[in-house]
């Protein structure tokens, strides 16, 4: 299956979810999903390789810190917007059936102290982290095999 | 005669002492013919060698064509002759190998006499360069130093200086504005991937509502009657209706159009047409496209990116580095990289159509 037939297949698998899908899938108004008091993370999925030089136009900020990675091909796969409160933790899969939990632990105007895991595709607890991100900063996590290349996960805190 | 009353100083029968004898008398003298040749030097051999020596000498110009046997018989250093041949040769000279051979001249100095007059980019053939052992390098250096920033080097000319692709593909870029015309074959010897950088560029100064072909819509992977078809919500009653917030482009975009269907009640009736915008933004979104604004993508250059992290833990089969970028630059996010022992690549393909567990 060639990447635009999979995504004509994703987005029609996705709108015909549409019904069953919470707010992590489909992102309301700002005003409505980030009240005070919460905070939304940016998740951005990006598959790294080597296969091509291309890169996806979007990262094009965030370029010049992914070549660190030394990969020269960069494929935004996905983006989520990820609404998190004090109430508990908000869990969600990515490429390669990788899982990311994320709690959000406290906030001050500053920054957002926040749990992140990720599980690998047979369970494993590949990170668990506690950090604190600075308001609207972006750390990235890297690592996870996809595809001949890796999985990139900028996360983003904003609010 | 005495050697005093013929030999200078008293001196013994010295090479300066005959050359002088030479040069004041020819050796007339019966004793001096005497005394060479109770050293076993015939004394018209000399006279002859040394009139031959005066001979070439005097017309001695500053490129002469000497073989071994001129020097020999001149007894000159090679080292004399050489030094004799680059001063007047000029910054060029023409020197074979079977002379620079002859005169026992060095590549070295041949090599620095060539370079030092011969401008940015001598037209030093290849056997040239290996004649004077010239380093390609150097050439390589001479050529692009002033050729431009598209300097129209054939693939041969690359070839032989050993050209990085890499740097003419940057020069032919660097100034090739926003749309170069680089022809299909240019862009496979660039390794510069067309689906990308022209691609991109093409549309990005196409405005809004670019007059698109159908030949363009065909490798766009778009019906030409689908794309601007707008969407007209429909509201019929008893139908569930699901909130759906279709992606916004700020800024004006060539696909603008694409995403000026407004924030729609979606009724279930009209899910064909959501199902719709939603393929043809997943058709075009991989295409380069910006469904995401700057300020929907999460970074931003302009706040402190790095973090602190307070406890950090893998799994026993994973290692895990963290980096905390340039320490100059604030914007640069910290990187958590995690680097699995174990093959997990074991992978199918994702349906990541965003299951929330």
């Amino acid at each position: 299956m060639n990447r635009r037939t999979l995504h004509v297949a994703l987005a029609a698998l996705l709108v015909g979810a549409t019904p069953a899908l919470p707010d992590v899938a489909h992102a309301t108004p700002p005003a409505q999903q980030s009240p005070k008091g919460k905070v939304e993370l940016k998740v951005h999925v990006i598959h790294a390789t080597d296969a091509h030089s291309r890169v996806d136009p979007r990262l094009d900020k965030l370029q010049r810190y992914l070549r660190h990675l030394r990969y020269t091909g960069y494929e935004l796969l996905e983006t989520r917007k990820v609404p998190l409160t004090a109430r508990g933790a908000e869990s969600f899969t990515i490429a390669g059936e990788r899982k990311v939990r994320v709690e959000l632990l406290s906030k001050d105007a500053k920054k957002a102290r926040m749990r992140v895991k990720i599980i690998g595709r047979k369970g494993q607890k590949l990170l668990d982290t506690t950090l604190s991100v600075p308001r609207n900063g972006t750390f990235i996590v890297a690592g996870p095999k996809y595809k001949g290349g890796i999985l990139v996960l900028p996360l983003t805190a904003k609010y | 005669m005495t050697r005093d009353d013929h030999l200078p100083d008293g001196a013994d029968l010295t090479h300066e002492a005959v050359q002088e004898l030479l040069a004041q008398d020819g050796l007339a003298s019966a004793e001096v013919v005497a005394a060479l040749a109770a050293r076993g030097i015939d004394a018209d051999r000399l006279r002859n060698g040394w009139h031959r020596i005066r001979a070439l000498m005097l017309p001695l110009t500053d490129a002469p064509d000497l073989v071994p046997m001129v020097f020999d018989t001149l007894e000159l250093g090679r080292i004399d002759a050489s030094a004799a041949l680059l001063d007047g040769a000029g910054v060029a000279p023409e020197l074979s190998a079977a002379v620079m051979g002859a005169v026992d001249l060095t590549f070295i100095a041949s090599h620095d006499a060539l370079m030092e007059g011969s401008g940015q980019a001598p037209e030093l053939s290849e056997g040239v360069l290996h004649d004077v052992d010239l380093a390609v390098t150097r050439s390589r250096d001479a050529l692009l130093a002033d050729s431009g920033q598209a300097p129209e080097l054939s693939e041969d000319v690359l070839h032989d200086v050993e050209l990085a692709a890499t740097h003419s593909r940057d020069a032919l870029l660097a100034d090739s504005g926003a749309a170069p015309e680089l022809s299909a074959e240019v862009l496979a010897q660039l390794e510069q991937d067309a689906d990308l950088g022209l691609r991109g560029l093409l549309l990005d100064t196409a405005g809004p509502a670019p007059d698109l072909a159908a030949g363009i819509f065909d490798e766009l992977g778009l019906a030409p009657a689908q794309a601007p078809t707008p969407v007209v919500p429909l509201h019929p009653e008893n139908d569930a209706v699901v909130p759906l917030q279709a992606p916004v482009a700020p800024a004006p975009s060539r696909r603008r159009w694409l995403w000026a269907v407004p924030a729609v009640a979606l009724p279930a009736v009209a899910m064909a047409a959501a199902a719709l915008i939603m393929v043809m933004s997943a058709v075009v979104a991989p295409l380069g496209g910006t469904s995401l604004s700057t300020d929907e993508f999460g970074f931003s250059p302009d706040v402190v990116n790095r973090i602190e992290i307070e406890e950090i833990s893998a799994a026993t089969d994973a290692i895990v580095h963290v980096i905390q970028g340039d320490i100059d630059d604030d914007a640069a996010p910290t990187i958590i990289f995690i680097d699995v022992l174990e093959d997990d690549t074991e992978e199918v393909e994702s349906g990541d159509g965003g299951t929330t567990l």
